[in-house]
Parts: C-alpha cells; structure tokens; sequence
C-alpha cells in the first residue's frame, strides 16, 4: 500500500503526516446555517481530530484538519471532492481519516466520498466510520476501510479508537482481520478461515436450534435491499390525481403529530392550502430551513401545479400531502413509511406522486 | 440394520516381503499388491509407491482417495463393483486408520477432476491427506484406452488394493469398535433426517451415467430411502468426475457419522433420502415433492440436514426440495459451497425464499493457493499440467492453485473446517 | 420505492442523486439544493416560477414514460 520510499521517509521524520476531513459542524464552524460553506484547512487537530491525534500521539501527527460544510460537498459531489483532493494532495498525509459520520446522511457521503479518491487516487490508506445504514456507507465501503459506528456521536470515543487502530496497522503493513471480528463493514472480498468445527457439526447443531426455536447465525446472509421493479407510467394525464409527499418535514405550527427532528418514524397527511395559509414548522434538523420558510412553494411546488392544474395538463392536485422527515431515518423506518404513505394514497386513489426530498 | 466397525491403527507404512500388520506397522508386498493389480489390461504397469507426512512430495492426478476397508461377515466388498450386490451396512467390516489409498489416473482426460495433494508446505496444512499416510496406485495406461473404460479400471484397481490392505488386518488386535444401530428411538429427541444428493448428471462424462450406487448408475433416479451404514459400508462411491467428495469422506461421511453417534443422545437419527439432482424442471418439481414426502412422511422427521455436489443446478435443486420440506413443517439446514471471492455473504445467497434461513457455508472453491515446487512427484512427472485458469504449470514448477484441486482442503459433505468470512 | 411498489408511478427530486439512485429510484430529477428542491431565492419571484416550472413539466412527463433505474434528470 505505502511505497518503500514513503515509509523510508516517515521514519526518518519519525512521525506520520495524518490528515482529517470534518465537516462544519464538529470542525466547530457552526450548524446547519453553515452547511454551505466551502473547503477550509486549518493546522493541527480540531474536534475529534484531536482524540486522533492523542490515540496515534506515537506514531502520527495531525498536521491539518479539512473541513467543509455538508450541503457545498453533498450538492455537488464530483466537482467538490477534486476540490477536496487538492487540497489533501498539498499537504502529503501518509494516513487519511474521514468523520466519523455516524448516521448523518450528507456528511457520510462526503466522508466516503472524500475517503474513496484518497484512497484511489492518491494511494494514501483511508479511513472513515460510519453506522452501517448510512447511506454514504454503501457507496464506499469497497473502497476504503469504513469502521462501524453507533447512530450518533455519543460513540465517538469507540469509533476513534477503532479507526486509529486499522489506520495505524494498514500503514504498518500489519494484516487486517475479518469483518466481523475487527468491526468494519464488509469490503466486499471473501477468504476461507479455518474454524474449529467442521461444516457437518456446525450443521447438525445449527439444525438443532433452528428445530428447538434456539437464536442461530446462518452463514449465508438474506440480501438487504428488495429489487422493486418501476411503477407502470401514467396512461392518461389529463385524469390523472398527482400528490406531493415530501420528507422535507413541514408541519403545521403545533406539529400534532409530533413528527419528530431525527430518527423520526412518524408520517401524516396535511391539507396543502391549509399548510400555505397557517403558520407551519420545519420538524427536520438535517437542513437549514430559510428558503422553505422564505417560499414554502420551494419543497412543495404548490403554485405551479396549481397553474398547470387550471391549464388542464393534468387531472388535478390532491388537497392533502403527505408529510415525514427523512433525517438519520433507519432503512427500516423509511420501509414502513413510505408503505404507510403508498397504501393511504392507493385507498385515496391517487395516480401519481412528485416526491421532494431534502 | 447393524454394522459393527473396527479399526486398526496403523503408525507407518513400508515396503516388506509379506503384507502384514506388526507393531502398528503396516507392510505391504509391493510386488504381490502391483501384480495384482496389472492385470488389467488397460494397465501397461502399475506403480506404487508411499507418501508420508513432511516428505517433499507432490501427488497430481488424484482421481480418488478410499480408506482400506474389508468385510469380515455379512458381506462383499465393494459390492456391485468388486463383487455381486448384496445389501452393505450389515455384519462386521474392519477399517485401517491413518492410512489411504490414492489412486492416480494418467489418462489425459478430465483434466478438471484430477485434484493435488502435497505431504508437505501449504496444501498439507489445509488438505487432511498431506497429513496421512498414503499408498498412492499410480497405473500406467496401456496404449490409448477408451475414457470410461480406464476410468473404470483406475477405480477397480483403488478398491482392490483397498480391500488387500484391509485384509492385512483380518487377524490384528482391534483398537476401536463402533456400532451403528439406529433401532432405538427416542420419542423425547428430534428426528433428524439426511438429504443427500449424491451425484448430477451434468457431470456424467461423454453423458455416460458414472456407476456409483452399487455399481450401478442412477442419474435418473427420483429420490430414494437408503439405510446410512450402506453409504459408509461401500454402497456409494465418488464419482469419476466429481471433487471434494471423495470416497473417504463417503466411508467416513461426517454428517451420517455425525448423525449415527449422536443417535439417542440429542437427536434421533431418523434415516436418509438419496436424491440426484434433476435436469430439468418438471422432473425438479417431482423430485423435491418426493423429498419432502418421504422425510415427512416416512421418516418423520423433525429436521433435516441437505448436502449436494458442486454445481449450479445442484444448488436450485437442493432449494426446492428445502423448501417442499419447509412447507411440510420439516426445518432445514442446508450446506452450500461458496463460489468467489470478490463477493459478499448476501450475494452469494442463492436461494429466494426466505424459510430457508440456516445455510452453512463450506468455503471458498475458487480462492487461490501458492504451493512450492517440491522434489518427488508421484502420479505423473514434472510436465504434468496442473490446472491454472490464467495459465498453462507444470507439476513441477511452483504453483498457483484453487482450493477445490488441493484434495482434501474442501468438502461437499461437510468434512472440512473452512468457512469462507467477510473481509 | 414503496410507491412504485403499490404501482403508482413517483418521481422523487432531491439534490443527493446517489442515494436514490443506490436505493432504486427510477424516475429521479436531481434537486437543485437540499434546502430548496425546487427553487432559487436568488431569482425574483416571478423568474423562480418559471424555473419552478420547469421542474414540475419535467416531472409530469417522466410520469407518462417508463422508469428508468440508475439515471436522473437534471433541469
């Protein structure tokens, strides 16, 4: 992985450059209402990136800390993370961390995003972590060493730790572990381990507990995510009912369903008019709500399909939309959701939906 | 059914003037044995020589490997191949333990069911063979035989020299006597039944059925009850074409084994449906229909535990006869090899329906191993070709192989201790 | 997804394409920020509508044709 030439030269300097990628909200710029900014580096450790440095105090040095806002890179991925790479390029790291992300969607995908090209263009191991449900984790877990973290930053300490640990074995050529047992997501390869029991025995007695009603672990998983095929297209528009769902999380003032921020499980209709004449609130902490407060015609695009509808394009809009807020949500809460929303709208009989998500 | 086996250990094997048993030794008459077995006239001459742990020596074109084995009462060896069918799996037979015979095919057939093993370095760290003694009957063929035929007269010869040495032990001190009876059911205990696809089709050479059953063959059979002593006792041998399912590990079949000690302890071995994998799928339907009867059925079985041999179709087949078992009530455990190693533990889920959830995997077959050249080569010479699907070795040079050609490393039936694990 | 499962044809516009395109999306218009899928408080009002617009006949036709998994739209 790291060149004779590299490693020559960091141990004569005794000590590897490490670099770390954040983004604005734990490289300390802000929250949300800083999303937007761009590619900033700031010397030595900030945030986690000091329990890195503490943890690979030995070996490393965190030289530079890159932090940028979630929506800058996650808007516009490609052209971001060659900003990114530039960047890192400059400042020569011998080891990369990324996040952790934990389950914050946006900054996951950055994380990985970022990590990946690290790893694939400029050869430099790279690590990051995040919880196996982030959608950021399927796109780069073939590539870099992604740890598995808990949901939230609460784990912090953990996942630094873990992560410090793969970094500091990858750049010693040190052999890395199965999946299972080191705590990353499985990259994709496979190799034959020998354990004590024989396939035979291990069959017989996984036959006993599946008979007695006993917990067993098969050894061939069930795939995660089900192929649903394309809903037919619409056969005449001009009848046609369109609804708005959007995950946006707009609700009204009260929020009386008590939609929740994060980790929400709870969807429910509102009347669109109603939702534009009275006060409402944005029940979702993964964005910054100005524009949709400024024109809440921005997620649900209320007043051009009110237009079309007189202009005949359509059949008509349906009155009611369907809310829920899609921040840090679990792949299983977005399953039963979004089949809660289909089945309502098939009772409503409606025959299209635009859905608007942030 | 009762069958009584004992065993006899042996420590070392040599070359001696008379075959016989002394010490825990085992001498074998070289000239008698090779005799015996040049009779044939496929042969133009038979080597023998003996392998041992941590010699230097690689064994290519392995054909088969058979633990030496006789009849003492009740019974033919081998019957149906070196004598008439009568039932196996009753009576007395005698084993000798520690050692094998290999047999080598030359014959340029086949290169794809010729397997390797080495005494010593990687391949004898994973493969049990490497770490036994070994007789290895390397028949030289005589002028250009027919494929089957020679294939025939290899096996023929394997067996032979299997019983001679077996017959060695005839009047030896025993040091291990096991009895499988399965008479005795009890009624607090979990039937377990055994589904065992023996053989598919799709590896009948020239599409000629290999005569495994009795030494007959039965490619098209519909799924059969047969008693588990008769498929430890030599009614069922390895196909000519099929690996990582030798005739050893049929004689020590570790589920049957497995099964029969633990009978009246935590489970009820409650029998074994012999089923071959179908060709297309009407007679598929038909055939998993009839599975799922009989270990319902007529077995009665609680659970059941399902083995195959390699291939593709082997494996849909292996699926729908689960999940006809599924349906009576009969919960499964199926053992599936795992093909690749760029792959994912839920890619290489090959079944769609979702009962069947208890899946053992028995390794990767096509993960590479490099092997050292080593000095002494039986069963063919330096330019033997070992099969490589990137490019053309030779046996001796040092080499890259998949797992399924080191004998011994994989199993179908479950004897190995390789599981293939997420990276 | 779990719309198009009940067969109801759904286009989804959000700015994080590869997420939707991971999960199976087949009618997919790229948003043009996540905090404002369709529109653009730089443009005045009456400019942001037509914009809008355009986001929405985008979305009204792909109703009409067949989905098509791996692939967005971008107005």
């Amino acid at each position: 992985m790291m060149s004779d030439e590299t490693m020559r030269t960091t141990s004569q300097n005794h000590k590897w450059r490490i670099v770390c990628y954040l983004n604005q909200f734990f490289g300390q710029l802000g929250g949300e209402e800083k999303a937007d900014i761009g590619f900033l580096v700031k010397e030595g450790p900030i945030g986690p990136a000091m329990l890195l440095q503490s943890l690979l105090k030995e070996d490393g040095e965190v030289v530079a800390t890159v932090i940028c806002g979630d929506n800058h890179i996650a808007e516009n991925l490609q052209e971001a993370v060659e900003e990114g790479i530039k960047i890192i390029t400059d400042l020569k790291p011998s080891l990369f961390f990324s996040g952790p992300a934990f389950n914050a969607g946006r900054y996951g995908i950055a994380c990985g995003a970022i990590a990946s090209a690290v790893q694939e263009l400029l050869g430099i191991p790279a690590i990051t972590g995040l919880f196996p449900e982030n959608p950021g984790a399927e796109m780069c877990r073939k590539k870099v060493y992604v740890v598995k973290t808990g949901i939230n930053a609460g784990q912090m300490r953990q996942a630094l730790t873990k992560m410090a640990d793969i970094g500091r074995r990858l750049l010693k050529n040190e052999p890395i572990g199965s999946a299972d047992k080191e705590g990353y997501l499985p990259r994709g390869f496979l190799k034959n381990e020998v354990v004590e029991k024989p396939a035979a025995i291990r069959g017989i007695d996984m036959l006993l507990d599946k008979i007695a009603g006993r917990p067993f672990q098969t050894e061939l998983k069930i795939p995660q995510f089900e192929e649903i095929p394309p809903a037919p297209p619409l056969q005449d528009i001009k009848t046609a009912t369109i609804a708005l769902v959007s995950d946006g999380g707009v609700v009204p003032r009260e929020n009386p369903d008590k939609i929740k921020v994060s980790q929400n499980t709870i969807w429910a209709p509102y009347n669109l008019a109603d939702i534009f004449a009275n006060p409402f609130q944005v029940a979702h902490s993964g964005y910054h709500p100005t524009e949709v407060r400024g024109n809440l015609n921005r997620l649900l695009p209320k007043d051009v399909l009110k237009e079309m509808e007189a202009e005949g394009i359509f059949g008509s809009l349906f009155p009611i939309f369907y809310s829920c807020s899609g921040n840090t949500t679990t792949v299983q809460s977005c399953k039963a959701m979004g089949a809660g929303i289909a089945q309502k709208l098939l009772d409503e009989g409606v025959s299209a939906v635009i859905l608007t998500s942030t | 059914m009762k069958l009584r086996l004992e065993s006899v250990k042996i420590a070392n094997v040599e070359f001696g003037p008379k075959t016989q048993i002394s010490n825990g030794v085992l001498y074998v008459n070289k000239e008698e044995l090779s005799g015996l077995l040049s009779k044939d006239e496929n042969f133009a001459s038979v080597n023998l020589q003996l392998a041992k742990p941590g010699e230097a020596t690689r064994i290519v074109n392995v054909a088969d490997v058979v633990e030496p084995r006789h009849k003492i009462s009740d019974g033919v060896d081998f019957p149906g191949v070196l004598g008439r069918i009568v039932s196996a799996g009753r009576g007395t037979t005698r084993a000798l333990k520690g050692i094998a015979v290999v047999l080598c095919d030359r014959h340029r057939h086949w290169i794809h069911s010729k397997s390797l093993i080495d005494m010593s370095g990687p391949a004898a760290e994973i493969g049990r063979y490497g770490k036994m003694l070994n007789l290895v009957i390397d028949p030289i063929p005589n002028g250009e035989p027919g494929d089957i035929d020679y294939a025939y007269s290899v096996r023929q010869a394997g067996f032979k020299a299997a019983v001679y040495l077996a017959q060695a032990g005839t009047d030896e001190q025993v040091d291990e006597v096991e009895i499988f009876d399965t008479e005795n059911v009890n009624s607090d205990l979990p039937n377990i039944a055994y589904y065992y696809q023996i053989y598919s089709p799709q590896h009948d050479p020239k599409g000629i059925p290999d005569p495994i059953f009795y030494g007959t063959p039965i490619s098209l059979t519909l799924p059969l009850i047969v008693n588990a002593n008769e498929i430890i006792d030599g009614a069922v041998l390895s196909g000519y074409t099929i690996r990582m399912m030798e005739t050893y590990s049929i004689q020590n079949h570790p589920i049957i084994t497995e099964l029969l000690r633990r009978h009246g302890k935590d489970l009820n071995f409650a029998g074994v449906v012999v089923a071959v994998c179908s060709m297309e799928p009407v007679r598929r339907t038909l055939g998993a229909m009839m599975a799922a009867n009989l270990v319902h059925d007529v077995l009665k079985a609680d659970g059941v535990i399902m083995t195959k041999p390699l291939g593709g179709a082997p494996n849909v087949d292996l699926g729908a006869a689960a999940s006809e078992c599924e349906k009576l009530g009969v919960k499964t455990t199926l053992l599936v090899q795992i093909l690749n190693t760029q792959a994912s533990l839920d890619s290489e889920m090959l079944f769609s329906d979702k009962v069947l959830n208890a899946i053992i995997n028995t390794g990767i077959i096509f993960e590479k191993q490099q092997l050292p050249a080593l000095n002494t080569i039986y069963g063919g010479d330096e330019d033997t070709q070992v099969f490589n699907d990137s490019s053309k070795q030779c046996a001796g040079q040092s080499i890259e192989v998949e797992k399924r050609f080191i004998c011994g490393c994989l199993n179908q039936l479950g004897a190995s201790c390789a599981i293939a694990v997420e990276y | 997804m779990q719309i198009e499962k009940l067969g109801i044809p759904t286009v989804q516009i959000t700015s994080i394409v590869d997420v939707a395109m991971m999960v199976g999306v087949s009618r997919l218009i790229r948003g043009y920020t996540i905090t404002s899928p369709v529109g653009d408080f730089h443009l005045k009002p009456e400019e942001e509508k037509v914009m809008r617009r355009r986001y929405m006949k985008k979305a009204i036709e792909m109703l009409q044709q067949e989905g098509k998994k791996g692939a967005y739209e971008t107005i």
